[in-house]
């Protein structure tokens, strides 16, 4: 038997300090949803607060920020403070009556250099002038008295804040911050006093700030690395912005959140599960050591964030020797609002920061790839409304509608979950002796470790739900399965090689042809043996995925000689969002692969291809022992496309994870109103 | 008339348009919460009442599986009707008569806003979006027909006078039309009738729903510009078959796939005007209904010619009618061509803000887009205005230094409310840092914004001081109430440089020395370059400074080396669509793009550099360097004005350094600006 306590009830000890009294050490923080508009907090928005608080356990919620003044505008749907003054009146109080443990706090943001004047239509207010390597933009110098207004915005802000009803305010000075520009050497080179000394703005903030806020929360956001050991700060310098803080205006602030990165690391702030687990721990050591030495007991809290998503990462925070105050736990309860809950074992953040991520100018709101219900509701497919037959009137799953699942991958198997939970009686069947599909075949090599978490959680799910699970029962018409009322079709994808080349079987006994080889097998074991026999490979990626970064990972990690070729002019295009595209980058550009952009094949023979560079549309010819393509994979609907059932998820068109699990729930909500769902992992 | 032609009537089907002047359908993102909006209302009727003939608008979606962008017009939704009303009221009331484009994009898009699958003919993927379509059945086919009827059905209701189908760059008509991305076997696929299936059932459909009275159109792509893809040969036959329907109206046409050739569609000045005039011509002597011909049609009398010609029956005139929304009225009505603003085809504000899912602006016309604010008589630059109103009537002394972009448009925004100003230019030429940018190869067009600006200026009855310096003699003299420092930038130079050349230098450098120079200076500096000389451009803005340099010097048979510490280059340069031409260019002269990379010292004629991610070090030879780095603001006259207690404000790159929008943006802005210094003073 597995050991059933949690880390997480490490998490759930009341805080009462000097400056802060909390139910526990629990902090989800002010992330970017796009659900906001510039002059309201949205219903959505609140919506998305309710979900993430359900387990009405959560210490500190930060609101999403908002913008202190009209000129910072970095993205479309940040909220202007003082135009969505309204929205906050009318729906904060519900909310803190709702959730009476948590404390609500707004973070209030200026980006500074950091922002956009696509958006603002003027320049960026910043200490010096200097060139944003991410918006290829050059700031204006702020004036003094221009700095002066800031600081009485900053206060005015702050002020707001308390009086709508929040308990508190957290200074954005981290990452994406005009305050963090100014704290550091890299972009700040005034020669007045604000430059003599860059830590003079957070301090007259705050100061200025404190004045208005007796009695609040003050929380602070600082990076404490800009990664940027050559000009930048570290957590030394960090600590020592923080120390003199503290000496000059003592017990002001609160707590303070400690995250990484700068203008040269902005994806490294939010990393995805490339950056591992606690990725933010070496600073943070420093950091808290000299803090707590020049401070001792008698300090602002520390919020842990960074490479915090599991029960299992808390447990190695624990382990370590490190004063553990706050923890950021906000993508963890993302992907499962129960994560809080002691007896529970919540469905885990698998680190992917494919759906949580969406600070960029295409507005996407925010998703996550394990918790389909995050999302804003999504009008459901023509057809899912008219098909399924709906249990809304019956009570009892031994009267629900029969409804088979035809496949036990991702889509199938959270399709089930979500019919089941809704008291349809479920059978779900798979061909293979096990579930799990796609992903079983590569999560235990893929890079991303935290994969077979999602499997494991998965299957374990459908184990505790009511869901019949017939294995090695291969349905290969609709006539196998007349006798449900209906049918969900979630086969998955197939793998279809081009025509030409010979196809290899990697499976078969040694002296197989060489030719064309199954992306999936990479993820294999035998791929080795080809690998130690100094075989050359081709990996002609058009698609760019996180898909495509695995598989890249893969042959790095086992040392083969590989050729990457891309039409695009940067690998793993796809993955800007979730800050994947520098470090898949990066490794790719460091593994020493000889690598090809702005390529495409135009013909693949026996051993060879031939390759041509799109602008010279010079050509050449590229030998290979095996190639492998990433987007050789096709939906698996021959048998069912047309006919009763319902396509989901690969089989309707091959997608992410992301998308098979969004449209496996999102079966039932398809089916009317939602309704109230009893949490069948409560159980274990 | 000047242009009788341009200038006459012409009916589609019962519809009559009262010039050949077409605001053809293009993206403007103004759509909120995939509604019409305001914004939509004031910008077309701004070209109605400009004296277009006919207004096309945007697509509007047919399908909750079609949202690539999040700012769609979602047709099918009854809620659009209102909207739909709103536009049509306005733009009617000036006898212009508008039609609604519809569409689905099919795989040309991706599933995050929609949470769907997306949809195409076959299961291909597309280059952009990266997404494998979805192949639909037959009933998805009935489910897409469907959607169009719908959309027709809201579109009249709406008050619209006619339909357009978009079946060419974005469109999954395109998709079943085209080999490139059609694979099926059935009766959607296969031969070109089969093909055209899809497009005839729509057609069909559409037809029924909206009536013999409203017009109906069908736009189609000329060329594909991708492997296997439609060409023009292909093209005239679908129109054949669409005018056999006689359902059809008239045909529009257009050049390149949105996702797989989008650099063709809306050309920059790269591209030669009229550039894809061949498709409707080929299309015309095939088919009697009326053709739409499009492709960077900038002046009234390209215009008439093209309809001379015989070329096309009416001309898209898109861009041209963003810049100055009154191109019609001046050309037919005023008989004064020449005020019209003519587009650069510089792309940076409209088609550069389309891709990265901004509303539509314009460099030169800082009023498109804002339309509706000024409508509303409140923006939020108006709107912090309004404690000043009191103050309007006490107008003041302004100089102005500096005759560039910045300086020019708050002149012209200045005199025109009415204040004293006295302008002032250091050299001999208008323009700035625009009249340098001008001079890269195919960028000529780009001076007309400072020759549009000139226009205005004299409109106003302003001349500028020429060769005159502002120092702090001349502020002593004319004391203003109010500087305004519109000077530009200047370099700043990079750790690794000892100094610069002289690019006034009238010798040709000696063997054994480095010339470098500064991005603004390259075009001088390099006048001695010779076939063979080794130029090496950095660059750290990834813009059209760095990337004209890299041609000036290409085009005089230099060995072109383009360093860059980005990942890809030149990466400021493809939302304008300039990147494909540029890279074409570059590959053809043989130029080398070196990324990733950093100078960490330059020893003689070696360049040294690192790779910032392997840490790689080698060493470039040279003869030229050029660099494109960041720039700093000039700026010395705000302390010289403080020193006389003079009153100063800074404007475009001389608060900082930037794109010329921001110094039109920062010019036409200034009187506000100006009010509010003059008021903090007083």
């Amino acid at each position: 038997m597995e050991d059933k306590s949690r880390a997480v009830e490490k998490v759930m000890v009341e805080i009462s300090s000097q400056r802060l009294s909390l139910a526990n050490r629990s902090y989800f923080g002010p992330i970017v949803t796009n659900m906001n508009r510039r002059d309201n907090y949205s219903k959505a928005y609140f919506d998305f607060c309710r979900k993430v608080l359900a387990s009405k356990r959560v210490a500190i919620f930060v609101f999403e920020g908002a913008a202190i003044s009209l000129d910072e505008f970095s993205y479309e749907y940040q909220p202007l403070l003082t135009d969505a003054i309204p929205s906050i009146k009318r729906e904060l109080p519900r909310l803190k009556g709702e959730f009476r443990a948590t404390k609500f706090l707004l973070s209030l943001v200026h980006r500074g250099p950091q922002g956009s004047s696509a958006l603002s239509q003027s320049a960026l207010p910043g200490p010096s002038p200097y060139l944003d390597v991410t918006s290829g933009e050059i700031c204006a110098e702020m004036s003094i008295s221009e700095i002066e207004d800031l600081i009485k915005h900053y206060a005015t802000a702050a002020q707001f804040a308390l009086e709508v009803g929040f308990d508190g305010i957290e200074i954005a000075a981290g990452q994406h911050s005009l305050i963090r520009s100014f704290l550091s050497p890299l972009t700040n080179q005034r020669s007045d006093r604000y430059g003599d000394d860059r830590g003079l703005l957070l301090r007259s903030l705050i100061r200025e700030i404190s004045k208005s806020t007796a009695g609040g929360i003050v929380g602070l956001r600082q990076s404490i690395d800009e990664l940027a050991p050559w000009g930048g700060f570290g957590p030394e310098q960090a600590a020592m912005d923080l120390i003199a803080l503290e000496q000059e205006l003592p017990g002001t602030v609160s707590y303070v959140l400690c995250e990484r990165g700068s203008i040269y690391s902005t994806a490294d702030t939010e990393a995805d599960y490339s950056a591992g687990s606690l990725y933010n721990s070496g600073a943070m050591d420093t950091f808290a050591t000299r803090v707590a030495e020049s401070l001792g007991d008698d300090r602002p809290l520390l919020v842990d964030s960074g490479g915090i998503y599991t029960d299992a990462d808390l447990a190695k925070l624990f382990a370590t020797d490190r004063d553990v105050d706050l923890i950021d736990l906000t993508r963890p309860i993302i992907a499962d609002p129960h994560f809080l809950d002691a007896i529970y074992r919540p469905r885990r953040c698998i680190a992917c920061n494919q759906g949580c991520m969406v600070g960029d100018q295409r507005n996407f709101p925010i998703s996550c790839a394990v918790n389909a219900s995050i999302s804003p509701d999504i009008e459901a497919p023509k057809r899912f409304k008219e098909r399924i037959p709906t249990a809304s009137s019956r009570p009892f799953a031994a009267d629900g509608p029969k409804i088979a699942v035809v496949g036990g991958g991702v889509a199938g198997m959270v399709a089930a979950l979500s019919l089941a939970r809704n008291r349809h009686r479920v059978t779900l069947f798979e061909e293979g002796p096990h579930l799990g599909g796609q992903l079983r075949r590569y999560c235990s090599t893929h890079p991303n470790y935290r994969l077979t978490d999602l499997l494991e959680d998965l299957v374990t799910e459908v184990a505790l739900a009511e869901i019949e699970v017939e294995l090695s029962a291969r349905v290969d018409s609709y006539s196998e399965v007349d006798s449900f009322d209906d049918v969900v079709i979630a086969t998955g994808s197939n793998y279809r090689p081009r025509s030409g080349p010979p196809i290899v079987d990697i499976g078969a006994s040694r002296g197989t042809a060489k030719g064309q080889l199954d992306s999936m097998h990479v993820f294999g074991s035998s791929i080795k043996q080809l690998i130690d026999e100094g075989s050359n490979f081709i990996f002609y990626d058009i698609v760019g995925d996180e898909a495509s970064r695995a598989v890249v990972k893969r042959l790095i990690a086992l040392g083969a000689q590989f050729t990457y070729i891309c039409p695009d002019p940067v690998a793993f295009s796809q993955l800007s969002l979730s800050n994947g595209l520098v470090e898949g980058n990066t490794t790719l550009i460091r593994s020493g692969a000889e690598l090809l952009f702005e390529a495409r094949v135009t013909a693949v023979e026996e051993r060879s291809c031939v390759v041509e560079e799109i602008y010279s549309q010079h050509q050449r010819v590229i030998d290979f022992d095996y190639f492998i393509e990433s987007n050789r994979y096709f939906a698996n609907d021959q048998i069912f496309r047309g006919g009763r059932g319902l396509l989901i998820g690969d089989c309707l068109a091959p997608r992410s994870i992301r998308s098979a699990l969004a449209e496996g729930s999102r079966i039932v909500e398809a089916n009317g109103p939602s309704k109230e769902i009893k949490l069948v992992g409560a159980q274990r | 008339m000047k242009y009788p032609l341009l200038g006459s009537s012409i009916k589609l089907g019962e519809v009559e348009v009262k010039n050949r002047i077409v605001f053809a359908a293009h993206l403007t993102n103004y759509a909120e919460e995939q509604m019409p909006s305001d914004r939509h209302v004031a910008y077309y009727r701004a070209r109605a009442r400009g004296g277009a003939g006919l207004i096309i608008t945007e697509e509007h979606s047919t399908h909750p599986t079609d949202w690539p962008y999040e700012k769609l017009i979602a047709g099918f939704r009854n809620e659009v009707i209102e909207g739909y009303r709103k536009i049509t009221d306005a733009v009617h009331e000036f006898n212009c008569k508008i039609f609604a484009q519809i569409n689905h994009n099919g795989g040309q898009g991706s599933g995050r806003y929609s949470g769907r699958e997306v949809w195409g003919p076959s299961p291909t993927i597309d280059p952009l979006f990266k997404e494998v379509a979805h192949e639909v059945d037959e009933a998805e086919i009935d489910e897409i027909i469907e959607g169009y009827i719908k959309v027709a059905t809201n579109v009249a209701a709406g008050g619209f006078d006619g339909v357009e189908l978009q079946c060419s760059h974005s469109s999954i008509v395109r998709a079943f039309l085209s080999s490139a991305t059609n694979h099926r076997s059935d009766s959607y696929g296969g031969s070109l009738e089969a093909r055209c299936h899809l497009l005839i059932r729509i057609i069909e459909g559409v037809r029924g729903a909206i009536g013999p009275e409203l017009a109906l159109g069908v736009r189609l792509c000329g060329d594909e510009l991708i492997e296997g893809g439609i060409t023009i040969d292909e093209t005239v036959e679908v129109a054949s078959i669409v005018e056999d329907t006689k359902m059809v109206d008239y045909i529009n046409t257009s050049i390149g796939v949105a996702t797989y050739s989008l650099y063709a569609i809306e050309a920059s000045m790269a591209v030669p005007p009229s550039y894809s005039l061949f498709i409707p011509n080929a299309i015309r002597q095939r088919v009697s209904i009326p053709v739409v011909g499009v492709g960077r049609f900038k002046d009234p009398l390209q215009c008439e010619k093209a309809l001379a010609n015989g070329d096309c029956d009416l001309i898209g005139v898109v861009r041209g009618q963003i810049a100055d929304p009154d191109f019609a009225r001046k050309a037919l009505y005023l008989e004064n061509s020449d005020s019209i603003r003519t587009c650069l085809s510089c792309n940076q504000e409209c088609v550069g803000r389309m891709g990265v899912n901004r509303w539509l602006g314009c460099i030169e016309n800082r009023s498109a887009g804002r339309e509706f604010l000024i409508e509303r008589g409140s923006s939020n630059q108006i709107r912090s205005l309004k404690k000043f109103d009191r103050r309007t009537n006490t107008k003041g002394k302004v100089a102005i230094a500096g005759g560039g972009p910045a300086g020019l448009a708050a002149t012209i925004a200045l005199a025109s409310q009415g204040y004293l100003v006295a302008p002032f230019e250091a050299s001999d030429e208008l323009g700035g840092a625009v009249t340098t940018a001008a001079k890269g190869p195919s960028r000529a067009e780009f001076y007309d914004l400072i020759r549009n600006l000139t226009r205005e200026l004299s409109e106003v009855n302003i001349s500028y001081n020429l060769g005159t310096t502002v120092d702090r003699a001349l502020l002593e003299e004319l004391s203003p109430d109010i500087l305004v420092v519109a000077t530009g930038s200047q370099k700043k130079k990079p750790y690794f440089v000892t100094n610069y050349s002289d690019p006034f230098a009238q010798i040709a450098p000696s063997t054994d020395e480095l010339r470098i120079f500064d991005s603004y200076e390259g075009f001088m500096g390099l006048k001695f370059v010779n076939e063979g000389d080794r130029v090496v451009v950095f660059d750290e803005v990834g813009f059209h400074d760095a990337t004209s340099n890299a041609l000036f010097a290409l085009e005089r048979g230099a060995k072109v080396t383009y360093v860059t510490p980005a990942l890809s280059p030149a990466s400021g340069i493809s939302l304008t669509l300039d990147l494909e031409w540029w890279r074409i260019k570059m590959a053809k002269g043989g130029a080398e793009i070196v990324k990733n990379t950093i100078i960490t010292g330059i020893e003689g004629k070696t360049i040294s550099t690192v790779n910032h991610i392997t840490g790689a070090q080698s060493q470039i030879t040279a003869d030229y360097l050029i660099l494109s780095t960041a720039r700093l603001p000039e700026c010395h006259l705000s302390d010289v004005a403080e020193a006389l207690s003079i009153a100063s404000l800074r404007i475009g790159d001389s608060l900082s350094p930037r794109r010329a929008h921001a110094a039109i943006i920062e010019g036409s802005d200034v009187v506000r600006e100006v009010e509010k210094r003059l008021w903090k003073e007083r």
